[in-house]
């Protein structure tokens, strides 16, 4: 497996040099790998890209818990209120369906251009995530689970506590890990289109209107990266922590 | 059935809403009347959707009747302790909890500290001579391993009734020899009054003091019949003679006088 992969990076790295080097490719679209990693050196010993990835990251952390606090609380309460959850499911489609960039000029008219626009829209799109994925974790406890708390007389706070959120947390892991991607997609998006000095997008958006492509390429290879590991890492949580998933 | 009544069901009717038509209702159970002794064993047989287990949720207290009057030790159902087992034990037990964990929920749930009501679970246990792999998540366990775990949640409280929802109805045969087993120990031991519900008549006979036969939906009783049979009682017994009358009389009951 890690071989395969190791061929495929291969493969791909041939590929990327052949149309690089032979001049097929004006390097304005498609730089030469080592401009890349000179690039990417560049930035690492100037200490820019740390500072990039240390100000997307602190957004998308800050933004995620933020909208995650909001979107489980959220979830919880219409799990109960099935009537006000089965009234707001096609609103909740709705809202789904609108892309974060296109309520992007709100945020900045509620909030002005600075970091809290950025995180507002971070964390709004976390919250959706994670509300539609605990709504339908709560809703789905299976019946034995809440007569087994029922037959014991167990409290309304301990149903919460020991069946229901326990039950639901497969389920929210699920929205956690789809809401962290979405969570890098938008604060870049947003780094790019309200204008700032750091962050990942910020590098990006620059160094295109500069055209120095070999940067532009070096952000997008962080920004992969960054929802890679991330990804990595929430499934190796997930795993340990939901480790009844499918059971 | 002799003795001080203990659990007093006197007329208890319970319809639920029809799902296929709205407005009307199924009657699941018709005026039914029973009266148990304390500390006794019964089993109640029945087809298939009588409403036994209809009976056992009312028993328990999280089911209102449409009529009639539950008691036991004269109070109303929710306000004295039970033990409820489900006949499906996958989702019956917590999986993100451990076996012992499980074990010592319902201590927990009453306000007991969680290393107290893990030591109470692995008292029981010593108590009944009762093995388990404590420490693993129910799911690796096997079927009767996990039903043994689920009864012993259901009395680790020492609840007042303990009821049986067709426990044996997901195990293979040699789990359900053991878990037989392992059910008549567990009443003798915590000598809760005890309710079985099952569509197996062979397990009815083999566990309890008295079967009661209902009837298709809506249940009434079809018949009682004592089993005054020394314990423990192996499956051996079902070849005694006197069983097998009381299991015609049974069969017959349940079916309406049908092809007996």
């Amino acid at each position: 497996m890690t071989r395969d992969r190791a061929l495929l990076a291969l493969i791909l790295l041939a590929f990327w040099s052949a149309l690089a080097y032979s001049g097929s490719v004006s390097p304005l679209f498609l730089p030469e790998p080592h401009a890349v990693v000179v690039s990417f050196w560049r930035g690492l010993v100037s200490g820019s890209i740390l500072r990039d990835i240390a100000a997307t990251m602190a957004r998308v952390l800050t933004g995620f818990l933020l909208g995650g606090a909001v979107g489980v609380t959220g979830g919880i309460f219409l799990g109960y209120w099935k009537r006000l959850h089965n009234a707001s499911i096609p609103f909740l489609d709705f809202l789904r369906s609108v892309p974060v960039t296109a309520i992007l000029p709100l945020f900045l008219l509620a909030f002005g251009i600075g970091d809290t626009a950025k995180i507002a829209a971070i964390a709004w799109a976390s919250a959706l995530m994670m509300l539609i994925n605990t709504v339908l974790g709560v809703a789905s406890v299976p019946p034995t689970r809440l007569m087994v708390a029922a037959t014991l007389r167990a409290s309304s706070y301990q149903r919460l506590v020991h069946v229901i959120l326990p039950d639901a947390l497969p389920q929210i892991f699920i929205g956690i890990r789809t809401a962290i991607s979405f969570a890098v997609v938008v604060a870049v998006v947003s780094e790019m289109l309200l204008s700032t000095t750091s962050g990942i997008g910020a590098s990006i958006y620059n160094s295109s209107v500069m055209y120095r492509t070999e940067d532009v390429y070096v952000g997008i290879i962080l920004t992969g990266a960054i929802g890679y590991l991330l990804n990595l890492a929430t499934a190796r949580l997930d795993a340990r922590i939901v480790h009844w998933r499918a059971r | 059935m002799g003795g001080v009544s203990y659990i007093e069901v006197a007329d208890l009717s319970v319809a639920y809403p029809d799902p296929s038509a709205a407005n009307r209702h199924l009657l699941a159970i018709d005026r039914l009347s029973l009266s148990i002794p304390k500390g006794a064993f019964i089993s109640i047989v029945g087809p298939n959707g009588c409403g036994k287990t209809t009976l056992l949720l009312c028993l328990a207290g999280i089911l209102k009747p449409t009529s009639g009057n539950v008691r036991i030790a004269g109070v109303a159902p929710g306000k004295t302790t039970c033990g409820y087992v489900f006949q499906n034990y996958r989702e019956s037990l917590y999986p993100w909890l451990t076996v012992l964990d499980n074990i010592a929920l319902p201590l927990w749930l009453d306000g007991f500290a969680r290393a107290k009501a893990r030591q109470a679970a692995t008292e029981l246990m010593a108590t009944l001579n009762i093995e388990l792999p404590v420490d693993r998540f129910p799911y690796t366990l096997s079927g009767g391993q996990q039903q043994l775990a689920a009864l012993l949640r259901a009395v680790i409280h020492k609840p007042a009734v303990l009821l049986l929802d067709e426990p044996l109805g997901s195990l293979d045969v040699p789990s359900r020899a053991d878990l037989c087993d392992a059910v008549q120990r567990i009443w003798q031991a915590i000598g809760a009054t005890t309710v079985l519900v099952t569509h197996d008549l062979d397990e009815a006979i083999q566990v309890a003091d008295t079967v009661v036969a209902f009837t298709p939906r809506p249940a009434r009783v079809a018949d009682t019949v004592e089993v005054p049979l020394p314990r423990p009682r192996s499956r051996d017994i079902l070849h005694d003679p006197q069983v097998v009358v009381w299991r015609d009389r049974v069969h017959r009951a349940m079916t309406g006088g049908r092809d007996s």
